[in-house]
């Protein structure tokens, strides 16, 4: 493997279908006793196989897909005039009734029912995502005296003060993790994730931690994780994101929190080798460094 | 004569739904190969080309010309994908949920069949962008720095570390399957 950086610039013009014989014939002479890049090799032509294996379309399907998205758009436009009177009416509305009645609608207190027997109800990741109900805007602020003031829109916007071990603190939490709701969205719930786990709360920041997109939502994910490295759930969690987080960052921060937690050197060293990325070095440095450390 | 790119965004912006019909039958076809490079499955390929294409319609006002047509799609699609992905990976907290139970082993075959796909969903995404786009959008080098927005040779660069990358994936996945 020590001559690969030689023939790098030969891979890169192969896999651009644009190298000469006589660079084909160097570069499989060097594959031919260099097992490295003839893996490398063996995915490019994998992935040349896949690539021609797609399925052609059935086009009788993609005309229907093509009729929806026309007549979702002609909805779309009826409907446009129709919108633009509800939200006049969302305005107008809501002031006229409380003009007339002086007081705010029961209907509230309806909803937070209604919502509080879904959170109580749900007792599984699976169940959260499968509820009626799906907050977004959410906000959580301590009030101090064990309670908290939380903030979100379901359907339409509510505000109520809850204990802070009510099930629907959790249930808006969780989902807040687990729907596409906004970066900022997600790392509030995370640092309010922060202030106690209980086991469902903790399975969403495990999956938070191996799936979220952000960059900072799976580090906010590993720091809160890094206090619960005795169970082994969470110890496996850390170690597949030292393999193969996408950020050479979460792959150093899990590599410290391991370290630091004697997780066994071997299991951390195998999750690490075989890194072709240039921050690779990194790892391998830092956790040099780290096992010097009596 | 067939209408250009730029023609048919006038059209299509002064209403006409016959314009952005020519649209997606210019672009279906690609969009869905680009679709099917990140779900690995043809159903859910559809989905996101219908995904794909209503948003095109609603963010048409918004392309400014810079750039290619094709590649204002193709990274539209590629978001859209990228949705299908998160929306599906969701479904995976049952198993979360049920880790407490014993589960019956996964058929070896199916499991390393789905490597590839699984491995590609792990790149970042601009190596998987290259990648879907040379391998399943059938791309050249010059489209792919296009759709990059960077010169020819960081599109082979990056080409290669993703290669590089999917090869690291594909042998580990490979070794858990012994």
């Amino acid at each position: 493997m020590s001559d690969c950086a030689r023939y790098e610039s030969l891979i890169e013009r192969y896999l651009a279908s644009d190298l000469d014989p006589k660079g084909m014939s160097d570069l499989l002479a060097h594959a031919a006793g260099c097992e490295g890049c003839r893996r490398l090799l063996a995915v490019h032509g994998e992935l040349e196989r896949a690539g021609s294996a797609v399925p052609e379309p059935d086009e009788a399907d993609l005309e229907r897909r093509q009729v929806r998205v026309l007549a979702g758009i002609q909805r779309r436009r009826a409907l446009r005039p129709l919108r633009a009177a509800a939200i006049a009416a969302g305005l107008i509305l809501p002031f006229g009734v409380g003009v007339l009645f002086g007081r705010a609608l029961p209907q509230k207190t309806r909803w937070m029912d209604a919502l509080h027997a879904e959170a109580s109800a749900n007792r599984g990741l699976s169940d959260v995502e499968d509820s009626p109900f799906n907050y977004s805007n959410v906000s959580y602020r301590r009030l101090g005296d064990d309670r908290v003031a939380l903030d979100f829109d379901v359907t339409t916007h509510l505000t109520t003060v809850e204990s802070k071990d009510s099930p629907l603190v959790r249930e808006v939490l969780v989902q807040s993790l687990l729907n596409p709701a906004t970066v900022g969205e997600r790392l509030k719930a995370m640092s309010f994730a922060a202030g106690g786990l209980d086991p469902k709360l903790e399975k969403a920041v495990l999956f938070a931690l191996r799936n979220d997109e952000s960059l900072a939502v799976r580090l906010a994910a590993l720091t809160i994780l890094v206090g619960r490295l005795d169970d082994e759930e969470v110890r496996s969690a850390l170690i597949a994101t030292l393999r193969d987080d996408p950020s050479v960052q979460v792959r150093l921060a899990a590599l410290e929190s391991l370290a630091s937690h004697r997780v066994d050197p071997k299991r951390i060293r195998e999750a690490i080798r075989e890194r072709p990325e240039p921050g690779n070095e990194a790892l391998v440095v830092r956790l040099a460094e780290l096992e010097k450390v009596p | 004569m067939e209408p250009t790119d730029d023609e048919l965004i006038r059209e299509i912006g002064s209403g006409s739904d016959l314009a952005f019909d020519r649209l997606m039958r210019r672009y279906r076809r690609l969009v869905y190969r680009v679709a099917y490079g990140y779900t690995g499955d043809p159903d859910s390929a559809l989905d996101v080309v219908q995904e794909t294409f209503l948003k095109v319609h609603t963010r048409l006002g918004s392309f400014r010309g810079e750039g290619q047509l094709r590649n204002w799609i193709v990274q539209i699609a590629v978001h859209e994908a990228m949705n299908w992905r998160r929306s599906s990976s969701r479904l995976t907290t049952s198993e979360l949920d049920e880790a407490a139970y014993p589960h019956p082993e996964p058929h070896v075959d199916a499991m390393a069949g789905r490597a590839l796909t699984r491995s590609l969903a792990a790149l970042g995404p601009r190596q998987r962008l290259a990648i879907v786009l040379r391998y399943y959008g059938e791309r050249s080098t010059r489209e792919i720095a296009d759709a990059l927005d960077c010169s020819e040779g960081t599109a082979r660069n990056v080409l290669f570390r993703g290669l590089a990358k999917l090869r690291t994936m594909m042998t580990e996945s490979q070794e858990s399957l012994r």
